[in-house]
């Protein structure tokens, strides 16, 4: 857009054309007052706080030139000879703003002056006292005293709950509809409204489960009076008492910045921490509502041994020996091979570091691995992300027009919420976002075309898109050079007409060429896939590898493939080896045994010996329990007394997030860094340094007693181990690590890609929405100006510009039909698991039960009313359930919420499985 | 080439202040040996914790350096992290004889910084409190002086007077040594309405007082023995250590800021600035005899200038600076705001620095503030007189008599939370 | 030179047939003034209820951060403040407190008021820490009507123009 200069205060400022006033005096370092203006949000002009004197050159009415006066100069005349709200004036050319004079000042006070008319004496009891942009305001640009009888205040029953998570003071709300348009514009749940007129206006929530949105808490960071107030914070503290700690948060893949307010040792609230890179001023309610259980009084703060069936107290010293004596005992008699570990992956990368290693280095055995071993869990794992990846530098906040985003098999609103906000923006924008599910989504709503195909169709979607991309020649040559294999993938997708292509896909011949050219026309194109692509198999990923790649979106930033991940930091797992067929950064190994593997060698006994850290396989899971019943050892270390720490010998207690250091890698691959907030309970350390511990045990242990017969035969088989089993050239391990960031450093020095990750790196900041000095007076509360970091993005192998890729064509499995079982069950995701995280949390209430989806047509068919059992049979067995009818849902899908209560595994044989419903 | 001037001789200038380490013990010519003495800092007769390095041939004084520190509390440091309003509480605890004096300099910067203006009242009543600040101070100066040399009844006489002065701070600010009473923008409360009656009461008792102190002192055979002519410092040392205040008029040089750069409406007031003519022990004890009068003379005037000027505000009306009264804030939501604002956060002068020295009972008090626009001061440094003061102790102690060192230090009336700060 | 001491002298036996101004503490204690700033008490309303509100406006005033306050939200049915808010935990370092008297100045309701008790002595540091209930005077004890604005029950329904005419 061309650039327009004007004046404003005596300075010149040059902003791109239609921008208002109150940005374009940003720009200038010029503070203009507002209340209802919200960069983040398109303005209203509600509050009149911004009003300024505008004045424009005259213009001959005759020539439609401007006047020149008898100076030389422009002549100016005062814009609708009335002072203009700033927030909806957009500037012109020679234009000259004063924000100064008394005919502003007046104004300003004149408006604070009737706001404060109706305004409670409540500064002492209000939570917002402190971080109060109307107390900002009125220090900074009102009157000292008032003039107005305190007998004529408006009052009004207080507090009314909204929601219950938010609480509405209605003779504090001043009517700036901040939350009403957050909500409308940006979050996309229109639940809040206006209703009644007059003195009784006030703010009402429309939906049923009352205030229903998954980022209700931004509402009150937004507010700018302490109107609305958040029931975790209510009371709670004086908001300079606070200490801030910079944390991230490791609830979902997107990894928000978050900053941790604490009291002396207690947490206080969460409030987000921008960064324009990853959350913009967001989070949604589970990072901010859901770190509670943190301060758990149910938190394990000894370790403990079971002995005689009963749990003992133990120091560290003996726990961390008794750990690595049984361990060894194990390998000495088993072989390595019989040993196997699972680390939670939300660990951080630290942690999952030194687990691979000890498993690799000093345990010796390669059976590890971060997922749970459930039926549902897609056999593949996924490093696409790590070539074809958004490239570095990648800023969704900055993309709108000419942006083309593709989100297929994902439920961003579940898997990871935020991605909402940010997918939504960009097609506010002006990008274009196109929703591809087997399900209904909520993103879905935003979306210029949403497609719904039928589960296991993706990937003849995907194959369909390029099929129209060849069809009409209109492949984008930016990568051309670099591919291989191009034009047998394109004699195999030619290979059948556009119209049989469509056809498998169940979509329109239309829609596929109306998708598939607006993506490759774009200048940037990302695609956005989630936990359903992934579970419909290597068919998908590889076919959308092929899309990006034959559409030229990869390798550059704001190109390529986001994968919204299972955990906060599986990315991070991937790359930290905590995997069965690779080393940290990919290095070759021999493949050890998957989760799944491993229940299964569990119940052969020829798995004797388990470590699982940070992860929870037994609960809704009897078929795991019932292995890990078999162990002959099991040590679990959680924060909490879990249903697989209840099966355990050893159980260790363990820091959470706010209590030590470390770095997550989200789903578009950004390392970031958190800091310690708190002590932990009992002083229970980081996962690392327990690890440590017992690797340091396992060392100082001489090479097993080769004493009892099994143990020679042992010997062999470790031979033979440490023959295959070499993790990855380094020098030999020696466990002195005394801080994160030592891990770190051999992270970034060991595992490829994660060079430069130093936590001095991380720490680097960047200015985000231009907050200025002097913003703290309007945008006060809003969320934190980051000033610890914003994190690394790690590049692609794509962003080199050097390497090549190898295209190739896998046939998309044709649809089975099944006479026994003609529906087809997918699981989803919801964000209120019911998860060891919501403990102690405000959103215990919204926790998801159990329950199965069914579509109306089905429902119909079986004659299941809404909250009825049903029974779900499969291959593998049967489950009861209370069905929910969802409208939206296709005919022939079922949806099963992964969510605590319900024993899937029982009834699941794979990402997909084909069953049957009958009413129970 | 133009000539260039020999630079003047370092060896030969006479206004140096040894460090303690500079003491070693040199044999004197003649295969004599000196004696180094540590005196203090636990020494009644240092006033505080002034610790000396003394070195000594037989009685007589080769050297001497102070050391200090032993009172470092930090307060300018600590005021860097309170608001300008806390921070006045932490003044009251440098030059602990003349804590109102201390909030005055303080709040005359922080004042300037502002560009607040203050009502007359409270101006009047500030320079009221001051001057008996002035009178108290100098009262413990001459207990405490007249103590050190074996005089011991001028000091329960004169404590006796300073304690009705302590009364009177206390019907002020409710607080007999830790005032706090002057606020930025002016007073903490309203002088009550018994102030006028109270002070006059004691003014009228003050100067037969001191008549009493000059009949045990002035003419007193050993009085005079210890103090005249003993621990001169002249007018060209005094300017060249910088010495300020009484020390500094008693050396003849008639240099009060008070006059000279009046502050706080001094200059409506009419007094004399009392010298003495050589500098020595003496000479400052008839300055500040003479300044104690002058002093209850300024304070008859403040007393009727308050009662012409009648009831009016005792702090700025300005609400940004001063919270406005609790009588407003049950029923003024812009009062309440003002009032929670400026309590919790306090208030953000603009950017830049202001420098006020005002005449403290021991020479000029300044204070030198930094602001970067936050509610917190970036820098805050005081000018102490005690400190500069008592750079001239080595100059006019060598070659008298070790006794005499104790009568000089008691009559530079250094104050160690002063010094130190 | 014995005219001097004589002079001296007849000052000193002057006193000798005064009273003495000194008084005899601990026996005899010299009143304080009307404004003097000992230990605090938190006051109540005249109905026996707590005038601090948990604002902690005196903790955010005190120099020397003596004052702890954690707020609570009453229990309307059993209010222990008026108004939404109240002080569930209140603490005075008596160790650290230097008197000024700038929590008095900075509570909103009269609550904390520096009385004049003098005398405070502890055998250790942690009897330093005065509690809620060890600064709260007895609920008899009470003064004042609660402002309007805490009064939360008797409110006018909104608009109150339409109930005034």
């Amino acid at each position: 857009m061309p650039d327009v200069t004007l004046t404003i205060d005596g300075k010149t400022v040059t902003v791109p054309a239609g921008t208002n006033i109150v940005d374009a005096a940003r720009a200038g370092d010029v503070a203009i007052p507002v209340f209802c203006y919200h960069p983040k949000m398109k303005a209203v002009g509600m509050c009149r706080m911004c009003l300024v004197e505008v004045y424009t050159p005259k213009i001959d009415p005759a020539t439609r030139q401007p006047v020149i006066g008898a100076d030389g100069k422009p002549e100016l005349a005062l814009m609708m000879n009335k002072l203009q709200a700033g927030c909806v004036t957009p500037v012109s050319d020679g234009m000259v703003v004063k924000t100064v004079g008394e005919r502003v000042e007046f104004a300003q006070r004149g408006v604070l002056e009737f706001l404060l008319t109706s305004h409670p004496l409540d500064c002492p009891v209000c939570d917002k006292g402190g971080e109060c942009p109307l107390q900002n305001l009125t220090m900074e640009w009102g009157p000292g005293n008032s003039r107005y009888d305190y007998a004529d205040k408006h009052h009004n029953v207080k507090p009314v709950a909204l929601g219950d998570l938010i609480y509405l003071d209605r003779e504090r709300c001043i009517l700036c509809a901040r939350c009403v348009r957050f909500q409308d514009e940006i979050a996309g749940d229109p639940v809040l409204g206006f209703d009644n007129r007059g003195r009784n206006w006030e703010i009402i929530s429309k939906s049923e489960p009352a205030f229903d949105s998954k980022f209700s808490g931004n509402t009150t960071d937004i507010c700018p009076v302490g109107a609305l107030t958040s029931s975790d914070f209510r009371f709670k503290a004086r908001v300079w008492e606070l200490r801030s700690t910079p944390s991230v948060c490791n609830h979902c893949s997107v990894g928000c910045d978050i900053s941790i307010d604490m009291r002396y040792n207690d947490l206080m609230r969460v409030m987000p921490r921008e960064n324009d890179f990853v959350n913009e001023i967001w989070t949604c309610d589970k990072g901010r509502y859901g770190m509670r259980h943190i301060m758990s009084g149910e938190r394990l703060k000894t370790p403990m041994i079971r002995r005689n069936n009963a749990w003992v107290a133990a120091t560290w010293e003996e726990a961390t020996r008794y750990v690595a004596d049984r361990l060894t005992l194990v390998r000495a008699n088993y072989g390595a091979n019989a040993l196997g570990g699972l680390a939670g992956a939300h660990l951080p990368n630290e942690d999952l570091y030194l687990f691979g290693k000890l498993f690799r280095e000093v345990l010796g055995s390669n059976n590890i691995d971060h997922r749970r071993g459930t039926p549902d869990e897609p056999t593949a794992l996924d490093d696409l992300p790590n070539i074809l990846g958004v490239g570095a530098g990648t800023n969704l906040t900055t993309l709108g027009k000419g942006t083309a985003v593709l989100v297929i098999g994902a439920d961003p609103e579940e898997e990871a919420p935020l991605y909402v906000l940010r997918l939504r923006g960009i097609a506010d924008r002006g990008g274009d976002l196109t929703v591809v599910n087997s399900y209904p989504t909520k993103l879905a709503r935003f979306a210029k075309s949403a497609v719904t195909v039928r589960p296991g169709a993706e990937a003849a979607f995907v194959q369909a898109l390029l099929g129209a991309i060849f069809a009409e020649g209109s492949a984008n040559e930016a990568l051309a050079a670099r591919l291989r294999g191009a034009d047998e993938l394109k004699r195999s997708v030619s290979g059948k007409p556009l119209a049989d292509l469509a056809a498998a896909a169940g979509v329109a011949e239309a829609t596929i060429r109306a998708i598939a050219s607006s993506f490759v026309a774009a200048e940037n194109g990302i695609i956005v896939y989630g936990r359903a692509a992934v579970g419909a198999g290597p068919a998908l990923t590889q076919a959308l590898a092929n899309l990006a790649l034959v559409g030229g979106k990869a390798g550059r930033a704001n190109n390529g493939l986001i994968a919204l991940t299972a955990e906060g930091n599986t990315r991070g797992a991937l790359d930290m080896g905590v995997r069965p067929d690779r080393g940290p950064g990919g290095a070759a190994v021999t493949a050890g045994m998957s989760a799944r593997e491993m229940w299964a060698a569990a119940k052969a006994d020829t798995l004797k010996g388990m470590y699982i850290a940070g992860m929870n396989p037994a609960k809704s899971n009897t078929a795991v329990a019932e292995a890990l019943s078999q162990l002959e050892f099991l040590v679990v270390q959680d924060l909490f007394m879990t249903e697989t720490a209840q099966l355990a010998h050893v159980v260790l207690p363990v820091a959470t997030v706010a209590e030590r250091d470390g770095t997550f890698t989200n789903a578009e691959r950004r390392v970031q860094r958190f800091q310690q907030a708190r002590r932990a309970e009992g002083e229970a350390p980081a996962d690392w340094s327990l690890f440590q511990e017992v690797a340091r045990a396992v060392q100082a242990m001489a090479p097993a007693s080769p004493t009892a017969a099994p143990a020679k035969k042992s010997a062999k088989a470790r031979a033979a181990e440490s023959n295959t089993a070499v993790a990855v050239a380094a020098p030999p391990a020696s466990w002195d690590y005394l801080v994160s960031s030592d891990i770190a450093d051999e992270i970034s020095a060991r595992v490829p890609g994660y060079k430069g990750t130093s936590y001095t790196s991380l720490e680097l900041t960047r200015k985000s929405w231009g907050r200025q000095p002097n913003e703290s007076f309007y945008y006060d509360g809003t969320s934190y100006e980051n000033t610890e970091g914003v994190g690394v993005q790690l590049p692609a192998l794509a962003d080199d510009g050097k390497s090549v890729f190898q295209l190739a064509y896998r046939e998309p499995a044709p649809a089975a039909a099944d006479e026994q079982f003609p529906l087809t069950l997918l699981t989803v995701v919801r964000a209120y698991d019911g998860g060891e995280w919501m403990r102690g949390s405000k959103l215990v209430p919204r926790t998801v039960p159990a329950h199965v989806i069914l579509s109306v047509a089905d429902a119909q068919q079986l004659g299941v009313g809404i909250g009825e059992p049903v029974r779900i049979s499969s291959a593998a067995g049967t489950l009861e359930l209370r069905a929910q009818v969802d409208a939206g849902l296709s005919a022939g899908v079922v949806l099963l919420p992964l969510v605590k209560g319900a024993d899937l595994a029982s009834v699941l044989t794979g990402p997909q499985t084909r069953v049957s419903v009958a009413k129970a | 080439m133009t000539a260039v001037a020999d630079p003047p001789t370092v060896a030969a200038y006479p206004y140096t202040v040894p460090s303690p380490q500079e003491i070693t013990r040199p044999a004197l010519a003649g295969g004599r040996d000196t004696m180094v003495l540590n005196m203090g800092p636990h020494h009644p007769s240092t006033h505080g914790v002034l610790r000396l390095v003394v070195e000594l041939d037989g009685e007589t004084v080769v050297n001497v350096a102070p050391d200090i520190g032993f009172l470092h509390t930090g307060v300018e440091k600590t005021m860097e992290s309170k608001t300008y309003q806390k921070a006045v509480v932490l003044t009251d605890r440098m030059d602990y004889l003349a804590p109102l004096s201390n909030n005055l300099s303080y709040v005359l910067a922080v004042e300037k910084l502002l560009s607040c203006v203050v009502p007359p009242r409270a101006q009047i009543a500030r320079v009221v409190l001051t001057e008996l600040q002035r009178i108290a101070s100098h009262l413990v100066w001459l207990g405490s002086h007249a103590l050190d040399l074996s005089a011991m009844s001028v000091f329960l006489y004169a404590f006796r007077e300073r304690e009705q002065i302590l009364d009177i701070f206390e019907l002020v600010s409710g607080a007999r040594l830790m005032t706090s009473y002057f606020r930025v923008g002016g007073l903490a409360y309203d002088l009550p309405d018994d102030f006028t009656p109270t002070v006059e009461a004691f003014l009228d008792i003050m100067p037969g007082a001191a008549d009493e102190y000059e009949a045990l002192l002035s003419g007193n055979p050993v009085w005079l023995e210890r103090t005249v002519d003993v621990g001169v410092i002249d007018a060209d040392a005094a300017i060249a250590f910088g010495v300020s205040g009484p020390m500094l008029r008693a050396a003849g040089i008639p240099w009060d800021l008070r006059k000279d750069m009046p502050y706080s409406s001094y200059e409506l007031f009419d007094f004399d600035i009392p010298i003495a003519k050589k500098g020595d022990i003496y000479d400052r004890y008839l300055v500040r005899m003479a300044e104690i009068r002058e002093s209850v003379k300024i304070c008859r005037q403040g007393l009727q200038r308050l009662k012409d000027l009648g009831p009016g505000p005792f702090t700025t009306t300005d609400r940004k600076i001063s919270p406005p009264p609790k009588t407003e804030i049950t029923h003024s939501m812009e009062s309440l705001i003002h009032h929670f604002k400026l309590w919790t956060e306090g208030f953000k002068p603009p950017i830049g620095d202001a420098y006020v020295g005002i005449e403290s009972p021991r020479g000029e008090l300044g204070t030198y503030i930094v602001s970067d626009g936050s509610p917190k001061p970036y820098r805050v440094h005081f000018r102490a007189p005690s400190f500069v003061n008592l750079q001239a102790l080595p100059h006019a102690a060598k070659g008298r008599l070790m006794a005499d060192l104790v009568a000089l230090i008691a009559s530079m009336d250094p104050v160690l939370g002063d010094v130190d700060r | 030179m014995l005219g001097e001491i004589v002079k001296g002298l007849r000052t000193t036996f002057k006193y000798l047939f005064k009273k003495p101004v000194t008084v005899q503490y601990p026996e005899v204690k010299r009143p304080v003034r009307e404004r003097f700033r000992g230990r605090h008490e938190l006051k109540r309303f005249e109905n026996g209820m707590e005038r601090c509100i948990g604002c902690a406006l005196c903790a955010a005033a005190c120099p020397a951060d003596a004052i702890l306050v954690i707020p609570g939200e009453n229990d309307p049915a059993h209010p222990n403040s008026p108004g939404e808010r109240y002080a569930a935990t209140y603490e005075i370092n008596m160790l650290r407190c230097i008197f000024c008297g700038y929590c008095e100045d900075a509570c909103p309701t009269n609550a904390i008021v520096l009385e004049h008790q003098y005398e405070l002595a502890y055998y250790d540091r942690k009897s330093a820490i005065y509690t809620k209930e060890m600064l709260l005077v007895p609920p008899d004890k009470g003064h004042g009507e609660i402002p309007p604005i805490l009064q939360e029950l008797n409110r006018r329904p909104s608009p109150p123009a339409q109930i005034d005419l």
